[in-house]
């Protein structure tokens, strides 16, 4: 008997009742296609995105690049200044809502730094938080029910995964173009310090509906086992399609349970990459194409044939629970090529009493070795934090200001209590003048406010300075070869509902080829399927913003 | 002993081994024993290594895990208690678990005294109103009214952020209104009767006769009650707000991130999580404990009380 077997057979609920209140809850989301129109004509292009003011209280050890290259610190700054002169509370109290990666921290009452915030803040904040695997779920609860927090992240995604978005925003959340637009934001000078190409993304109806959950450029990174590497004698380098072929066979040795990838889409994203796939979309003329249309990724679905036969993936590839981090860490996969920049810290820590780990990032060269492959960016943002409506203008600049002290740059004093908490309580300073988190502020600290408001990300890793050389290296690699995806900070309805199942219908399909359980003729109809399934539509809707030039202001 | 029929059943006269056992009871050969006793072994070893497992790789440290390529362990090489020092540190799980604690007693005692006294009425052939509302059970059986609607119902009633709202939306459970009605109904109706010659109400013959005889099915039924209560997140997701006051399920859910693809954008700076694998391990063994505690209690009627239902609904 499962849990939510448990909750759906209730017997009180009679079926009339039932149908009432399925009707109310409906008549809250879907409110007819009028309103729709107000996203996709050229009202966008009218929006006036926030003036772009860098933070220059803090000197970074590497400067990041308007490309997208993110700022670099080897250490924690000694110096700490303070970025929110005024406190920004008024009292009262100020409620929000954010997805969890971590077990949820003691309430403010049995949570000292939870109760510095609320004093720092000068308002009682209220979170709710919500582990991310359910994040979806009771999200669209808290809409339908419209018992909405003042601050409201929607689900992790770009487009955030929300159907009906635009509608929404509209009718129950704040157009904060008012208070953001142009040079207004320049009251809250931490929101200006967030990059022009992440505010795109919360553009709708012709307004700034959201503070955007800022996030690098460069997306993702391609790690490597180093270590492995250089143990298989290979260069941690290889150029063009045959030397990675090559280097993956020479990294792979079953009989040691050893493998060179573990998931598919490891192999897959660099195969893409050096085929020079479209970053998801490619746009000719107001036109797209999608990955999946493309000779590139046949070439890909054809690589990978080739990579599954040499065996140089593990086994059980094809599995979606395949714990992928843990067989990085354990040497049993050498190449861990689609995971997200951040995962640097992560897998640093969990090796940190591992002396053979060393960890390493591998370029991406075309097909033929001759040049570096195009890199595809990310999209920017985690999420984007909705406001709801307030009938107090005084009230909604309240919650700007708190929202504008979360989102307090690298290494300011507001920074290192955000993320840190208390000196002497939550952390300590090691030798080089790094916080460490001590026990408590382990549990104490992982309040979700950095999923309501957060700076643009700034490479550090404490107590390795030369980690911020080598990822900021990397980067100022990488990203000069960047390519957009085009539909980043557009809507698509489709793209939030229906494309999920058949993306993945696709992409199962498509393993099914590498693994030669469907003859490779199967692409074409797998592809009709994707199209009519979800494709197509998300194009036109795609499409028709981009040629109205509606959508953000690019 | 004069006709040889009646002889036939006679022991005197069957075939019989020296230590009284009748031939078709004959000691098995070692060999057969032996084989016997390995093809147990290995049923019972099915069942255990992988709670073994379980508790082993919840008490292995990092180091272990690695060196077991990532995956489970079977001897942890040491006994390393920081999983569980990361669940049990900072009191929230402790404080959870008694909230789960309270509202499975409540639940489970609310639950059971609700469902017999509703079972205890549709048993009764002639009472009130017995046949359209066990078309609406059975309506209750099939079809559910969905998630958004329990919510909108849950938040009308103002049970919103409450304990009620863990308790009330699921105290009565159709099937098992069913499952119990049937066993009522094979009760000896004579019973009943001679209950109410004597004086007896319908609520004193529930209490007095209905009940005692039905331990088995309470306790069986208590049992399905007492694991939902225990191990229902769902609703505490969506009903209850405030963190404090989470049931366990909910906060040891918060401790196992989704393993699949942390994508690229998902982790914000400085943010890391703890070794997955003995964590995940350690949180099994806490959530699993108490139903295992509680269970060989139980476990007498079990058997009797699944069977309820099976051959006459």
């Amino acid at each position: 008997m499962s849990p939510v077997a448990f909750t759906r057979r209730q017997v009180l609920a009679g079926a009339s009742g039932t149908a009432l209140l399925m009707g109310l809850g409906l008549s809250g989301c879907s409110n007819g296609s009028k309103s729709a129109e107000t996203n996709s004509v050229a009202v966008n292009n009218a929006a006036v995105l926030p003036t772009y003011i860098p933070y220059t209280g803090l000197e970074p050890d590497l400067p990041g690049t308007e490309e997208g290259v993110d700022p670099a610190f080897r250490n924690f700054p000694s110096e700490n200044p303070r970025s929110v002169p005024e406190t920004p509370g008024r009292g009262g109290s100020v409620s929000g809502m954010a997805n969890i990666y971590y077990a949820v921290p003691p309430g403010p009452d049995r949570n000292t730094y939870w109760q510095g915030l609320n004093e720092r803040l000068g308002t009682n904040l209220e979170l709710q938080m919500v582990s991310n695997a359910d994040y979806q779920q009771k999200f669209a609860t808290t809409i339908a029910g419209n018992e909405l927090p003042d601050m409201l992240q929607t689900p992790n995604g770009s487009p955030p995964p929300v159907a009906n978005l635009p509608q929404l925003l509209q009718r129950r959340f704040t157009d904060l173009s008012e208070h953001l637009s142009g040079d207004a934001i320049k009251d809250y000078p931490n929101l200006a310090n967030i990059p022009t190409r992440t505010w795109r993304s919360s553009v709708y109806n012709g307004g700034i509906y959201g503070i955007p959950i800022p996030r690098g450029a460069v997306g993702n990174y391609h790690f490597i086992r180093k270590d492995l590497f250089d143990k298989a004698g290979v260069s941690a380098e290889p150029k063009g399609y045959e030397e990675f072929l090559e280097t993956a066979k020479a990294l792979t040795d079953p009989a040691q349970r050893r493998w060179a990838f573990s998931l598919w889409n490891q192999p897959r994203t660099v195969l893409g990459r050096m085929n020079g796939e479209p970053n998801v979309w490619r746009e000719e003329g107001g036109n797209l194409t999608h990955r999946y249309e493309t000779e590139e990724y046949a070439q890909t679905l054809n690589d990978m044939i080739a990579f599954w036969k040499a065996g140089v993936m593990h086994p059980d590839s094809f599995n979606p629970a395949q714990p992928f981090k843990q067989l990085f860490n354990a040497g049993t996969v050498a190449i861990n090529a689609d995971d997200g920049y951040p995962g640097w810290t992560q897998y640093i820590l969990d090796n940190q009493d591992n002396e053979e780990f060393e960890l390493g990032l591998m370029p991406v060269y075309n097909r033929d070795g001759s040049d570096l492959a195009p890199w595809h960016l990310g999209s920017g943002i985690f999420s984007i934090t909705m406001i709801k409506q307030q009938d107090d203008p005084e009230r909604l600049k309240e919650i700007l200001r708190v929202l504008n002290w979360l989102a307090a740059p690298f290494g300011t004093e507001e920074y290192l209590y955000r993320l840190f908490g208390q000196e002497g309580v939550d952390h300590e300073k090691d030798a080089d003048g790094n916080p460490v988190l001590t026990k408590t502020g382990t549990t104490n600290t992982v309040l979700p406010i950095r999923y309501l408001a957060d700076s643009p990300y700034t490479i550090y890793q404490p107590g390795r300075p030369q980690d911020a050389d080598y990822q900021h290296a990397y980067q100022s690699q990488a990203i000069p070869t960047g390519i957009e995806n085009p539909v980043v900070g557009l809507f698509s309805n489709t793209a939030a509902t229906d494309n999920a199942p058949a993306d993945k219908k696709f992409i199962d399909g498509a393993n099914e080829i590498v693994q030669g359980r469907q003859p490779f003729s199967q692409l074409a109809e797998l592809v009709a399927a994707w199209r009519s399934e979800a494709g197509d539509k998300m194009r036109a809707e795609y499409q028709e913003q981009l040629q109205t030039g509606a959508g953000a202001p690019r | 002993m004069s006709t040889d029929q009646a002889t036939i059943g006679d022991d005197t006269v069957r075939p019989e081994q020296a230590n009284g056992r009748p031939v078709w009871m004959e000691k098995p050969s070692l060999l057969v024993q032996a084989l016997k006793f390995i093809a147990l072994a290995i049923s019972v070893a099915l069942v255990i290594i992988p709670f073994w497992s379980i508790i082993a790789t919840s008490l292995a440290s990092q180091e272990t895990i690695n060196a077991a390529a990532g995956g489970m362990v079977m001897w942890p090489g040491g006994i390393d208690l920081t999983a569980y020092q990361a669940v049990l540190s900072g009191g929230v799980v402790t404080r959870a678990m008694i909230i789960s604690i309270l509202i499975t007693v409540v639940g489970t005692l609310l639950s059971l005294a609700t469902t017999a006294g509703l079972a205890y009425w549709l048993s009764r052939s002639g009472s009130f109103g017995s046949k359209p509302m066990v078309i609406l059970l059975l309506g209750a059986v099939l079809f559910s009214p969905g998630l958004i609607p329990n919510y909108l119902v849950v938040k009308e009633l103002g049970l919103l952020d409450s304990y009620w709202s863990l308790i009330l939306p699921v105290m009565i459970n159709a099937f098992n209104v069913i499952v119990m009605r049937a066993f009522f109904q094979e009760l000896p109706q004579e019973l009943f009767e001679s209950a109410a010659i004597d004086g007896a109400s319908s609520a004193t013959i529930l209490v007095r006769i209905v009940l005692p005889l039905s331990k088995a099915v309470l306790a069986v039924i208590g049992l399905f009650y007492a694991v939902a209560y225990w191990n229902a997140f769902f609703n505490a997701l969506l009903y209850i707000q405030t963190t404090d006051k989470w049931p366990m399920a909910l906060v040891l859910r918060t401790f196992v991130v989704n393993q699949t693809t942390i994508g690229g954008d998902q982790l914000g700076p400085a943010e890391a999580l703890p070794p997955q694998l003995s964590l995940q391990m350690a949180i099994l063994v806490i959530a699993v404990v108490p139903i295992l505690l509680v269970y060989p209690f139980l476990q007498r009627h079990f058997a009797k009380g699944v069977m309820i239902g099976a051959v006459k609904g």
